[in-house]
């Protein structure tokens, strides 16, 4: 009675875990299968059972490498050995795979149990991470896709550039991108915002410190230059600084030498200089609150990102790149937007650029109550905005509204049938291999729905 | 014209992306030939090897996609997510019924086969595989 009401307790634990977990007998044939394991492999437990794990598992490890071949040839369990399983679509799902000996109450070895967990948002989320990082331009705009052309130009010469455009359009993500492009792309990419620091503040941030250099200096600091060394200095901002300051930052440029303060010897700099502001440099040159020398001197290649208002055909890629993000940020499982939010975007000026759309679906994502974003989710100043009488700019957008209606329809599709791209073309009435085009077409990516 | 086979214990290989030893076999009589190691090779090399041994149809277990492309760019009929004991894949083969679904890994439906191009070269198993539709390219 007692072995029995213990018998039922194990098997509510294991069919409450998110961890997939099946047994095996000496022989490797799988004893039980729990409810994650039918989940993360797509296979129901009456078909595993019986079965050699191997052949249900379908791990990279199997033949070569496998947990629970080691815990039975050593006694000793083996904890989080990183891996993949390959799906019955052929997609690989990275697990972590742990395992251990299972014994009757004499002690005899009778089978083993291996747990697993899918790895797949850890691995998205990197993914992310990475991408915040090194940035991913990607766009649907014929402006934005002539400034991304240049970058492949422009990446590999070590010639100081300028990233012009309004606040938010993603200077340092496109700065990052040359970096990631470049020569010296396994070098450090330093960013400093010169508009954030007062003079002083800027100077040993830049150049760095001796000791004694002033009170508090009690070490050496080496400056953004010294750890920019073999790699990219990126100044933000670079309109905002005081003429003092372009004087020395002209110097540095020139003779590639500078000074930490205390010091009386020149240092060398060989980091990639870029450069990047919100300001129109030419005008401020003009009033003579920028220097012309260093303006021709930063001003050699000159890149403009153009504002989100001006490339409108971009919203719907980067609503459902943040969406996607923020979803797994958040843990939220919103599919998509209202057709009302669409024309909210469109309408909508984006003074903040695509910095303010990110934030607004972060705020949306976070709101939502539903599995769709809806008016009610947005930002007041975004919702309420009337959606205009048709501007030429907004019939040139009518083929995206199209787009963005299409895709919505693909992935609403999708979700319903589980991501299984056979069933949902088979819904949607077309060819798999269409279907797999238009999602290709529309960006739609099956591991971030 | 030769078909190769994933062998691991006597068995299909459960994944060929990782499978250290291939049966190559004589399509017509289904006579084994040789077999074939792989230790490190990359995907293409592993692709060439097959290719310069004459290999036009893989039988295996559980594949990726990507290996599964690969083999498919390079004219190679794949069977995939058949598992069972060599002897009887073998010998369902030479019956032409390799493709039910009792030769399956499972979850699927029956093995699925895959090759590029409308004629096919097997025994009549194109067309049906692991989902209910059509996959043929």
């Amino acid at each position: 009675m007692a072995d029995n009401k213990e018998q039922i307790t194990t098997d509510t634990i294991l069919e409450s875990i998110s961890d997939g977990v099946f047994t095996i007998d000496t022989s490797f044939k799988i004893t039980s299968f729990n409810r994650a394991a039918e989940a993360i492999t797509g296979i129901f437990r009456e078909d595993a059972i019986g079965l050699p794990c191997s052949e249900v598992f379908k791990s990279n490890m199997c033949e070569n490498n496998c947990p629970l071949a080691e815990t039975f040839k050593s006694g000793k369990a083996v904890i989080n050995r990183n891996g993949y399983i390959v799906d019955l679509e052929g997609k690989r799902l990275p697990v972590s795979v742990s395992s251990a000996l299972l014994r009757d109450r004499e002690g005899h070895i009778i089978g083993g149990a291996e747990t697993f967990r899918d790895l797949r948002e850890i691995e998205q989320l990197k993914q992310l991470r990475a991408r915040e990082r090194y940035g991913e331009m990607e766009t649907n705009s014929e402006a934005m896709r002539k400034v991304l052309s240049m970058v492949p130009v422009v990446a590999p010469s070590s010639a100081t550039l300028l990233i012009l455009g309004e606040s938010g359009t993603g200077k340092e993500v496109l700065a990052r991108t040359i970096h990631q492009s470049s020569n010296q792309k396994e070098g450090p990419f330093i960013a400093v915002n010169c508009g954030a620091l007062p003079d002083t503040l800027l100077e040993s941030e830049l150049f760095g410190y001796r000791k004694g250099a002033f009170t508090g200096a009690d070490q050496d600091k080496p400056g953004r230059f010294a750890l920019a060394t073999g790699g990219t200095l990126f100044l933000d901002e670079i309109g905002d600084i005081s003429e003092a300051m372009q004087i020395k930052l002209l110097r540095v440029l020139q003779e590639k030498q500078y000074e930490p303060l205390g010091s009386r010897k020149s240092e060398k700099s060989d980091a990639r200089i870029i450069c990047a502001t919100n300001r129109d440099l030419e005008a401020l040159v003009k009033k003579g609150t920028f220097r012309q020398d260093l303006y021709y001197r930063i001003n050699i290649i000159a890149l403009t990102i153009p504002p989100l208002r001006e490339r409108k055909e971009d919203i719907p890629l980067l609503a459902n790149q943040f969406l996607g993000r923020y979803n797994i940020l958040n843990n939220k499982g919103v599919k998509g937007f209202s057709p009302a939010v669409y024309a909210q975007f469109y309408a909508y000026e984006w003074p903040g650029n695509v910095r303010e759309l990110e934030n607004a679906i972060e705020r949306s994502v976070v709101l939502s109550q539903s599995d769709e974003i809806t008016i009610n989710d947005l930002p007041q100043e975004i919702a309420q905005v009337a959606p205009s009488i048709e501007t030429p700019t907004q019939i040139n957008l009518i083929e995206e509204a199209k787009r963005a209606t299409e895709r919505d329809f693909i992935v609403r599709s999708l979700l319903r049938n589980n991501k299984r791209v056979a069933a949902a073309a088979n819904e949607l009435g077309i060819h798999r291999s269409s279907l797999y085009r238009k999602m290709e077409q529309l960006k739609i990516n099956l591991e971030l729905l | 014209m030769k078909i190769a086979i994933t062998v691991w214990n006597g068995r299909i290989a459960p994944l060929f992306d990782v499978a250290k030893q291939l049966l190559i076999v004589e399509r017509e009589s289904v006579r084994v030939e040789t077999t074939l190691e792989f230790s490190d090779e990359s995907l293409s090399q592993k692709v060439e090897l097959l290719v310069r041994n004459g290999v036009t149809t893989i039988i295996c277990g559980g594949i990726s996609r990507e290996y599964e492309e690969e083999l498919l760019n390079a004219n190679i009929e794949v069977i995939s997510y058949v598992a069972g004991d060599v002897v009887d894949i073998l010998e369902a083969w030479h019956r032409g019924v390799v493709n039910q679904r009792c030769y399956s890994m499972p979850g699927c439906m029956r093995p699925r086969v895959r090759c590029r191009g409308r004629g096919g070269r097997g025994r009549g198993l194109h067309g049906r595989g692991c989902f209910d539709n059509d996959i043929k390219d």
